[in-house]
């Protein structure tokens, strides 16, 4: 068993409230988990020191007032509950020695004065006390809540009206109620306004706070991109192609983090890889590319290929051609996807292409031909080049 | 013969930065950043082309565009890449062409003369935008300017606009004369601004990227 446990983890933790397995409030669950013995033993404890002169009722509204508050305070804290004990057998005998000794206890604590008659209305106030506090922020979203502290408070009034009838004349009875409940009104209509002042004011502090974070969010992303980026600018104020290629980066994540492409998954068709691609090869190489996308496919490894040969088509005209602007079109219309890849710069005679270049163009043949395509180069000196790039699609459109 | 423009951006920076880019090349008549001044402006001073902003404080450029329904001048959209029902929304409400920012001054000085004589002006942005806005409908057959669909010339040439091609390149490659190329721009221009709404705004509520 030990072995399971982490030597940073103390060995007695607060218990956490287990809010999947209560009959109440869980607070018996709770314990449980954190001994490691079945929830029914510590519920039966409970009632027993409940029995015994409410003692359990009591311990249980404190139990969870404890362990509610400490696990707001300590949210952010994983909670791994940790069984005691070697085995199983032990815990419950762990377990049945202590109830056994509460109970002891619980008879000798009380002064002998005390009596049944005044501890158990008491207990059943205090713990309706309890139950109504515990309830918190009083939502009228929440019918469990209202729930909650509408017994908690007829549990208290329960409570003083048995204190007064067990402890005074039955006779009494009646009048004790009229003048606690006349006491009783008195006070609501005396902190109502006031607590509803409170409430309309938390409500409101909470909405401001929202609207703060929201714009320390907004301002903290700002800086982290569009102040550092005009920061650089203004450091590299004479190079120009240094000065364009920051804005137009920032301006590209600028939108997507206004319009949210970002989400998870889009990389996976084509119109989000091809634009993700000509924002690549811009920063890599300083020229701007405009990507224009119409319609869209999902990519599977043939299209892949393609972007692939898209991509050297791309680096070779941002490299060469000199060209201030390349465009990269891509459409899927039907079952055939073509991209174009275009720059107006230098251009070449196809008959005297350099070496490597050829090699470059061979690799963007090579790789269409593969995955059942074609591509073709076109370009004269002085006219730029363009790459066009054809594949069938076996009926993988995305529908619109 | 130099044009007189007006610059229309709520950021004096572009707007600086358009008028150096433009020097001499063209007059200038003024500026306003946002709706309100941009309509006395455009009223008081009579401009031939309005270099528009997408996005403006008080109501954005098409509100430009509505506020001045007898005017002469012709409107430019020139703006950062924005999101495609944006744009579309601002060449429905009468702007002739949508350029981005990142036009050269040559080719911005280009696209100030054709909107001044009453074409259209595609960028490949646009271009892809309208492309897509059409794609669920099928292409016209014949050749009728009252319908709403696209010719099959005119797909070939926004295709071509989309690569990246200029009007002069796409007259030779389609063996057709300028003045065609820009009729049909003008014709495909037309037929954004009278297609059916919701076909497009649901085209644009469906694909909010560029």
């Amino acid at each position: 068993m030990s072995t399971l446990a982490e030597p940073a983890t103390p060995y007695w933790q607060v218990p956490r409230l287990r809010a999947d397995q209560r009959w109440l409030a869980g607070v018996s669950a709770a314990i449980a988990a954190e001994i490691g013995v079945g929830a029914l033993w510590i519920r039966l404890v409970f009632a027993l020191l409940t029995l015994s002169g409410g003692v359990g009722l009591a311990a249980y509204a404190l139990c969870w007032l404890w362990f509610t508050y400490h696990a707001r305070r300590h949210a952010r804290v994983a909670y791994v509950p940790v069984p005691k004990a070697a085995d199983p057998a032990r815990r419950a005998l762990g377990v049945g020695l202590i109830a056994a000794g509460l109970l002891a206890l619980s008879r000798r604590w009380l002064p002998s004065s005390v009596d049944d008659t005044a501890l158990w209305p008491v207990a059943v106030a205090s713990f309706g006390m309890l139950l109504a506090w515990s309830s918190g922020k009083v939502d009228w979203s929440a019918p469990y809540e209202l729930m909650r502290a509408a017994g908690g408070l007829l549990l208290v009034a329960a409570g003083v009206i048995g204190f007064i009838v067990l402890n005074f004349s039955v006779g009494v009875a009646p009048r004790a109620l009229l003048i606690a409940t006349a006491v009783l009104s008195g006070v609501v209509l005396i902190v109502a306004p006031w607590l509803w002042r409170a409430a309309s004011q938390v409500s409101r502090e909470r909405l401001e706070r929202t609207r703060a974070d929201e714009r320390a969010e907004l301002a903290a992303h700002l800086h982290d991109s569009v102040l550092q980026t005009l920061s650089l600018i203004q450091r590299n104020a004479d190079d120009q192609q240094a000065t364009i290629q920051l804005a137009r980066r920032q301006e590209r994540e600028l939108r997507e983090w206004l319009y949210g492409r970002s989400a998870p998954g889009a990389e996976r068709n084509l119109r989000a890889a091809l634009t993700r691609l000509g924002a690549e090869v811009e920063e890599l190489h300083g020229v701007p590319v405009e990507v224009v996308v119409v319609g869209d496919a999902p990519i599977d490894e043939r299209v892949q290929s393609a972007l692939s040969a898209a991509r050297e088509a791309l680096v070779n005209a941002a490299r060469h051609s000199g060209a201030p602007r390349v465009d990269v079109y891509g459409e899927v219309e039907g079952e055939l996807l073509e991209i174009f890849v275009r720059d107006q710069g230098r251009g070449f005679d196809q008959q005297q292409v350099p070496e490597d270049r050829r090699g470059l163009r061979e690799s963007v043949r090579g790789r269409m031909a593969r995955a059942g395509g074609s591509a073709s180069v076109s370009s004269s000196p002085g006219q730029g080049c363009e790459v066009a790039l054809a594949l069938p699609l076996r009926g993988a459109e995305v529908p619109l | 013969m130099t044009r007189r423009i007006a610059l229309v951006d709520d950021h004096e920076l572009v707007r600086a930065g358009v008028r150096s880019a433009l020097g001499t090349r063209v007059e200038v008549v003024g500026e306003a950043g946002d709706v309100s001044s941009a309509i006395a402006l455009i009223e008081e001073k009579k401009p031939e082309v309005v270099l528009l902003d997408v996005h403006l404080p008080g109501g954005n450029g098409p509100a430009v565009i509505r506020g001045l329904p007898d005017t002469s001048a012709r409107f430019l959209a020139l703006s950062v890449s924005d999101a495609a029902e944006d744009v579309i929304e601002v060449i429905r409400a009468g702007a002739r062409g949508y350029v981005t920012k990142a036009i050269s001054a040559d080719e911005l000085l280009a696209a100030i003369e054709r909107v001044a004589a009453g074409d259209a002006v595609f960028s490949p942005r646009l271009a892809g935008f309208v492309l897509d806005a059409f794609a669920s409908q099928p292409v016209a057959t014949v050749e009728d300017p009252q319908l709403e669909q696209l010719t099959l010339r005119e797909r070939d040439v926004l295709r071509l606009l989309a690569r990246g091609y200029a009007y002069k390149e796409i007259a030779a490659r389609l063996s057709i004369s300028v003045k065609t190329v820009e009729s049909h721009a003008s014709a495909v221009l037309r037929k954004l601004q009278l297609s059916n709404r919701r076909e497009l705004s649901r085209w644009a509520a469906h694909r909010r990227l560029i």
